[in-house]
């Protein structure tokens, strides 16, 4: 549980420091284990400030050999002067070569020795009786030599054994030391080839020859080079920078020697990290370093922040950019090598700590980070192949390149994996090795190796060399097939512009005789022919077959190139891209070949649109005309977005469809306000009265009506205000209401509600003879009547505005309080001009197609005028066919059998030459008109009765006490309103009727009864 | 090598105890064009007390509404309808034995009450088979049994099952939030009468979704009536729909511990239009289009009433308030702060409870048991109290973490993961174009290529607009009182927005 504790600890401070994944290049920087923590060296302080030379400037030649040396403490200088110029001395180049023979302490401790026996008092410096004596030692020098470095005198040296340790050491020399040292520490590190290499130095021939096999292996092991001159010189002395320039090319031989190992990788990410211990209170940065076998090592830098003077920080030799600088100076992306040594000291293992790292799974090693190199910055390349191999041992993926090269790879470590490995569970069903592919960002996607797709084309990112990420590609391609979006089709120039799938827009050319397209349009759901149609062009009608025109913006395209001219389209594929919207018509107005359309969406917002004549419109699910919209009637519309540019959207109308029932105002009711029920969400209206084509009508005490919706509008005096205003100021308050309500799927509900002030008068229907558009009109006996938003504007069932109130509309208005209109109601004015009602006499019959009368009478308002003329109807199955008993199928209207109608009179309801209706009805040649007042199952009673007087031509009044007619139908009758024909059903209460009768009884009286057989509806009051 | 996926022994015992809202409607008003009153949905305190409809046997009985036209003219009647169904399926499931259950029973029973001249008895059952993919389900209807009589206008008609079939297949698809379903029937009924037989053909679709704020189920039903003298076609288009609307009201007594609060308001709307094509010659006088409903009457529940006095008078005081009467935000309203970030946990646990996604009670249990709990997350522990809002998330597929495994619970969202997210809810981030190269907004680069598809659907449903620039602002941190807006916005959206898309938005269009 502690652990846990820790880990909730170090997580909540990382993900606090933590940048942002997503902007890690490297994203699995923080999830792969940790295998090694590199901590910085304790006195590593020291080493950077002592190494920070002030007779090198960072661009001197041997600058990086210099401080890679010191840091490995080789080379030391003297109070920050390195002195890189003065010559290196006999016993200076012994000490250098012991240090790589890490004998350097032997020497240390024989200097010790030497010095506490022969005192200070002697020719050679008290530092190199140590390095003077271990040479010899080990052989890198004879015993007479160390004897003619010790002597006193020397004059009495034999010149062959003669070897001072402060004259300066020749390159040949150093070079058979070099060979010497490197042997000692591990025999077979060099290249021992056969000796020709010194032949190409134009003074070989003055190389001792015991030196020869030295120098011959230095170069060839290019330790050590000639001069530019061509020369080895031989005998020539060596700088301290030359000394350290050697040393350091001896690098992967002296590191082993010295344990210490070369790694190279690439910073991937840097937390900072706190660690509260108990006393002291360590900061850390972990520097995450995806090391060039995929693995994640951790450069570790530490500053203890307690108060203690002992404090001790850890870092290490950071060589950037020719300055000398410590682990805080690395950055993410930082490409580096790093020179570690592995050490089980008991400090480090104290001062490490392990706590913050990714999860781990075996035991980290712990090292000390000795020197960094800074090598560059990230470099992010891609690579593009087919997926040949994988080998999980060594986290290698094999790719072939697309230029045939086998290429090999490591893979950051989070990539793959093996869940079978050493702790987890067996599956025998499953290796348990995978690869993580990255197909997108939000997941990753986990590939078992039998599912890999070997031989597919994969993508390869790298960080330096290493794969961060591996992205699946797909199978081969083929064809090279251009999915885009289009932004612009000019056929007259013919070009496309399409926006592609990585954001880029594309322009090809085509000519329009020679594309092929095919398109998807809205209206086919399907592609039933396929893609065969590609093989056998005229296999079957296909109805995707279309011309280059039919592409528009908006649209998805794939597009095929020519082979040989990849900017010319040889076929294109596209499929519409159409979003279906709903909204109510402000404006409707056909101009010409197109209609300027207005909607208001249910969000508010306004689209405008030219719908020119070609687009489809429906309505109640049959074709239907531009002139069959109007404003207010709500709309489904199809619509095709291009979004042309980021920020520029075009939309244009591919089809109407207008609504058939719901949201038209079904009625309009008057009352004062009652009851608000806001948990039934119910209104009640105290004295409501409905309009009617008789005025208000239709009286009840209370009306409670549903005010579910929360699209209702309410307005007081023309302001739109909120039902709680309602609720509070205007309930019971004797202000007059008005109700519009519409029907909804599942009933009437309220559309607005409006509250006036003043007395209502209802005026009677009349034509509108000027209208300013404004909501301002006249009527003929009302001048300069106004509305406002409240008005509650009724035009043929659509709630619209004021507005919309046009000239030779036929409008009823209710007013309230002077010329103000709270009610608008516009509605057809009632005619009958269209169809003719003719009598004649059948003289043969085309079944089922048509019949030819010999003479006829056409009524003329109330006369029958008789025309000699022969006449043909036509007729069909809507046509309907009636005698005594009622409807008869058309079947039986034939010129045959016993049944024939030939000569057989019939009244003949007609649409120009089209019969509608063929009743065999008595010669009605009397006439009867009233005003509806009630209408039972087939009665229908009339008040202010008069009736036509055939002789006079004059209508009389029936009675003056009581005027009332009631007439009642037989199975055959017809109501004729508004060029309509209908039954009983379509009559309403106040509609005047004029009803053609067969008889008139000889005194007319009231409350006759009488059989109707046409009826017409004149007019409405 | 596990890393992603890190098992941990910890002293916790999972129990589940998951209560799965039953809101299913399918064929609650059967499939011949007919509406019953609609079913009521869960209350939150049937929810809380875990009093769910989720019985393995359901009996449903509801006022029914049906036309006839057998005769040739529409006869409406009111009935009762008593549908039973076996249904017990947890897509969620993945451990429930699925060989016994691939098989459920519909049962119907329809009979006519008013008017007298009327008579109706209709028993239709249903064996349904069912195989679940994925996240969808289809069912096939098969006719076990079907026997019918109807007494209308004179005649009686009586089922000739010899020569009738019934059809129904459905398919439903489970987003986190919603279930939509989607359905097509056609029956040939075959009637024998005094004049022969009538043959009433019906084919059409049905659209549905259940959510927990409102259901709503479809037809569009083509008929054909024919005998041999004449035909006549229609189309039906009922509709059934129950949705909760949220109501606030301030309290009139002023010494009241509370100001006012809100209520769930739960309205039944069922209606049905239907449109005449053709009609024999007979009934020439009858109107062509014409809707009957069912009475409603609304159903309701006092939501808690929570102190928010201190963003009063805040830009999103009344999402803030709706959102704590929802119960949708939980904590201290005292130390709710508006302008600050919202953390990716914070705005998904908001959206589980949004959406009243089944949440996993952890209990602690004696500490000799010890059960391994697979971190899904490594940043999202068990000991957390968001854990198991996170983990709902997760299970239903609303939450992933970002491309490192981690969730990320508490750093703050972006508007671009917001909007993924919450599309992601609805399951409409279909409604994208993928890829999406560009959306209509000005600052469409800065866009995730990730995030195109949905931030384009947000867009297209009306979710998100532009700033005054057209700017969508896709890196920019969202606010609490922004995440309470967006959440409100879903909220409403749930309520209203999605049952006038499946009301009125097909029944007032014939087509």
């Amino acid at each position: 549980m502690k652990k846990l504790a820790a880990f909730l600890l170090s997580v909540s401070i990382a993900v606090g420091s933590a940048v942002p994944a997503f902007s890690l290049t490297d994203t699995k920087i923080y999830t792969d284990p940790v295998r090694n923590i590199f901590l910085g060296k304790d006195n590593a302080k020291s080493f950077i400030n002592n190494l920070k030379f002030r007779d090198i400037d960072s661009g001197y030649w041997a600058n990086e050999a210099i401080v890679r040396a010191g840091a490995l403490d080789m080379v030391k200088g003297y109070n920050n002067y390195y002195q890189p110029s003065a010559v290196v001395t006999n016993q200076e180049a012994l000490a250098f070569i012991l240090r790589v023979m890490g004998l350097e302490q032997v020497a240390q401790a024989r200097g010790v020795e030497l010095q506490g026996r022969l005192g200070d008092n002697t020719v050679v410096p008290v530092w190199a009786l140590g390095y003077l004596a271990t040479a010899q030692e080990n052989n890198l020098i004879t015993e007479a030599q160390y004897n003619s470095a010790m002597a006193e005198n020397r004059e009495n040296i034999d010149p062959r054994d003669r070897f001072f340790g402060d004259e300066p050491a020749t390159r040949e020399q150093v070079a058979t030391w070099l060979v010497q040292a490197v042997n000692f520490v591990s025999a077979d590190t060099l290249v021992q080839g056969e000796q020709q290499k010194i032949y190409s130095f134009s003074d070989w021939k003055s190389i001792t020859a015991a030196h020869a096999p030295g120098v011959e292996i230095c170069t060839q092991n290019n330790i050590m080079k000639g001069l530019e001159d061509g020369r080895f010189n031989p005998q020539g002395g060596l700088t301290r920078a030359e000394m350290a320039q050697i040393l350091s090319n001896l690098d992967s031989k002296y590191y082993s020697a010295a344990r210490i190992e070369r790694r190279y990788g690439t910073i991937g990410g840097i937390r900072d990290v706190e660690s509260k211990q108990t006393g002291t209170n360590n900061r850390y940065r972990n520097i995450y370093v995806r090391a060039n076998d995929g693995k994640i090592d951790v450069l570790q830098y530490r500053i203890e922040t307690s108060n203690s003077p002992q404090a001790e920080n850890r870092d290490c030799v950071v060589y950037k950019n020719g300055a000398v600088l410590g682990l805080p100076s690395l950055k993410e992306g930082d490409e580096i090598e790093y020179l570690i040594k592995y050490t089980e000291s008991p400090d480090l293992a104290e001062d490490a700590d392990k706590e913050a790292m990714n999860e781990y799974t075996g035991e980290i090693k712990l090292g000390e980070a000795v020197y960094v190199k800074y090598n560059g910055g990230l470099d992010i390349t891609t690579v593009n192949g087919t997926l040949e191999a994988m080998d999980y041992e060594n986290g290698q993926i094999h790719i072939m390149s697309t230029k045939n090269d086998r290429e090999i790879y490591y893979l950051a470590e989070g990539l793959y994996g093996d869940e079978n490995a050493a702790g987890g569970k067996k599956s025998t069903d499953n290796s348990g090795k995978y690869l993580i592919f990255s197909e997108n960002k939000l997941y990753d996607d986990k590939r078992y190796d039998k599912d890999l797709p070997y031989g597919s084309s994969v993508k390869l990112t790298l960080n330096n060399n290493i794969v961060s990420e591996v992205t699946y590609v797909g199978d081969p391609v083929i064809i090279n097939e251009l999915r885009g979006i289009v932004t612009e089709n000019n056929s007259s120039l013919g070009y496309l512009t399409v926006i592609d799938n990585k954001g880029n827009e594309v322009t090809k050319n085509y000519y329009e005789n020679d594309i092929k397209v095919e398109k998807q349009q809205y209206y086919d759901s399907d592609d039933e022919i396929g893609y065969i149609d590609q093989v056998f062009p005229n296999f079957k009608y296909d109805p995707r077959d279309t011309s280059i025109t039919e592409v528009e913006p908006g649209d998805i395209v794939f597009i095929r190139c020519y082979k040989d001219d990849p900017d010319a389209i040889e076929s294109i594929s596209a499929s519409t891209n159409y979003v279906m919207k709903y909204g109510k018509l402000q404006r409707f107005a056909p101009n010409g070949k197109t209609s300027e359309m207005t909607v208001r969406y249910e969000n508010g917002a306004v689209g405008y649109f030219d719908v020119p004549d070609s687009i489809f419109i429906s309505k109640a699910g049959k074709p239907a005309d531009p002139a069959d919209v109007q404003s207010g009637d709500w709309v489904r519309i199809l619509v095709n977005q291009a979004i042309i540019q980021p920020g520029y959207m075009i939309e244009s109308v591919k089809e109407i469809s207008v609504e058939n029932s719901g949201h038209d105002i079904s009625s309009i009711i008057k009352g004062t306000l009652g009851a608000i029920n806001l948990l039934q969400k119910e209104i009640s209206v105290q004295n409501a009265y409905k309009l009617t084509n008789i005025g208000w009508s239709d009286y009840s005490e209370i009306k409670n009506l549903s005010v579910d919706n929360n699209d209702i509008e309410y307005y007081y005096n023309g302001n739109r205000v909120s039902l709680d205003y309602i609720s509070r100021y205007l309930k019971h308050s004797d202000n007059e209401v008005y109700v519009a309500m519409e029907n909804n799927f599942a009933g009437e509900r309220v559309s607005r509600i409006t509250f006036a002030g003043g007395r209502d008068e209802l005026l009677s229907p009349d034509t509108v003879t000027n209208a300013d558009g404004l909501g301002n009109f006249s009527i003929i006996n009302n001048d300069n009547i106004a509305t406002d938003l409240g008005t509650i504007v009724r035009r043929h069932g659509r709630l619209v505005s004021g507005y919309d109130i046009m000239t030779s509309d036929f409008a009823r208005v209710s007013l309230n309080g002077g010329n103000y209109a709270a009610v608008v109601d516009i509605y057809d004015e009632p005619s009958v001009s269209q169809l003719m009602v003719s009598r004649g006499r059948i003289l043969s019959v085309d079944e089922g197609n048509s019949f030819t009368v010999k003479s006829m009478s056409i009524l003329n308002n109330m006369k029958w005028v008789y025309s000699p003329i022969e006449r043909e109807y036509t007729i069909d199955n809507s046509t309907v066919f009636m005698d005594e008993s009622g409807v008869v199928s058309i079947d039986k209207f034939i010129d045959y059998t016993s049944d024939s109608v030939v000569n057989k009179v019939y009244t003949i309801i007609s649409d120009g030459s089209k019969a509608l209706y063929v009743l065999q009805v008595p010669y009605t040649k009397y006439g009867v008109r009233g005003t509806v007042y009630s209408i039972a199952e087939n009665t229908v009673n009339l008040k202010d009765g008069t009736y036509y007087d055939n002789d006079t031509g004059m209508w009389g009044t029936v009675s003056a006490e009581d005027n009332g007619i009631s007439i009642t139908t037989t199975p055959a009758y017809v109501v004729i309103k508004n060029n309509k024909v209908g039954s009983l059903e379509v009559l309403e209460e106040g509609d005047v009727v004029k009803v053609m009768v067969n008889e008139l009884p000889e005194k007319i009286n009231g409350s006759m009864s009488l059989t109707g057989y046409v009826l017409f509806v004149e007019s409405q009051k | 090598m596990k890393k992603l996926f890190k098992s941990m022994l910890i002293g916790i015992a999972a129990a589940f105890i998951l209560s799965f809202p039953a809101y299913a409607q399918l064929g609650d008003s059967a499939f011949f064009g007919g509406i019953s009153e609609g079913r009521r949905l869960d209350k939150t305190t049937q929810l809380k007390i875990n009093e769910t409809k989720n019985k393995k046997q359901e009996e449903y009985k509801a006022p029914y509404k049906e036309l006839i036209f057998l005769t040739g003219r529409p006869i409406e009647y009111n009935g009762l309808i008593t549908k039973n169904s076996k249904e017990k399926i947890d897509i969620y499931d993945k451990t429930a034995k699925k060989a016994d259950e691939y098989k459920l029973d519909y049962k119907f029973e329809i009979s006519a009450t008013t008017p007298q001249d009327v008579s109706v008895n209709r028993t239709i059952k249903y064996k349904v088979k069912y195989r679940i993919e994925d996240k969808q389900i289809i069912k096939d209807f098969e006719t076990d049994d079907w026997d019918e009589t109807i007494n209308a206008g004179g005649v009686t008609f009586t089922l000739d099952e010899d020569q009738s079939y019934s059809n129904v297949s459905v398919i439903e698809d489970y987003t986190p939030g919603v279930t939509y379903y989607k359905g097509n029937l056609s029956h040939r009924a075959v009637y024998t009468g005094q004049d022969g037989n009538t043959t009433l053909e019906m084919s059409g679709t049905f659209y549905g979704y259940t959510c927990a704020y409102s259901t709503t189920e479809t037809f569009r039903i083509d008929c054909t009536v024919s005998n041999g003298n004449w035909q006549m076609q229609y189309q039906l288009r009922p509709s059934v729909s129950v949705a909760k609307n949220l109501q606030y009201t301030e309290n009139e007594p002023t010494s009241i511990s509370f100001e006012g609060n809100y209520q769930d308001i739960m309205q039944n709307k069922s209606g049905l239009s239907y449109n005449i094509y053709v009609k024999p010659p007979i009934s020439y006088d009858i109107a062509d289009t014409r809707t009957v409903f069912i009475d409603t009457f609304n159903d309701f529940e006092q939501l808690p009433a929570i102190d928010t006095g201190y963003v009063k008078g805040h830009f999103a005081e009344y999402d803030i308030k709706r959102m704590y009467a929802m119960q949708i935000l939980t904590e201290d309203p005292k130390f709710y702060q508006p302008d600050q970030a919202i953390t990716r946990g914070q705005f998904v646990e908001m959206l589980v409870r949004a959406i009243k996604l089944p949440v996993e009670n952890t209990q602690t249990k004696s500490k000799s048991k010890k059960a391994a709990v697979n971190l899904v997350f490594p940043d999202v522990l068990p000991e957390r109290d968001d854990y198991k809002y996170i983990m709902a998330a997760y299970r239903s597929d609303l939450a992933v973490g970002r491309s490192n495994g981690h969730f990320y619970i508490d750093s703050p969202i972006e508007r671009q993961e917001a909007i993924v997210i919450l599309l992601r809810t609805l399951g409409l981030e279909t409604l994208g174009l993928e890829p999406t190269s560009m959306t209509a907004f000005t600052d469409n680069s800065k866009i995730a290529s990730w995030a195109k598809k949905e931030v384009y659907a947000a867009n297209k449903l009306g979710i998100v607009a532009g700033d005054e620039d057209g700017n969508f602002r896709p890196t920019d941190f969202v606010s609490k009182a922004e995440a309470a807006a967006l959440v409100n916005r879903l909220n409403q959206y749930m309520r209203e927005d999605l049952q006038t898309d499946y009301t009125e938005n097909i029944v007032n269009y014939a087509d």
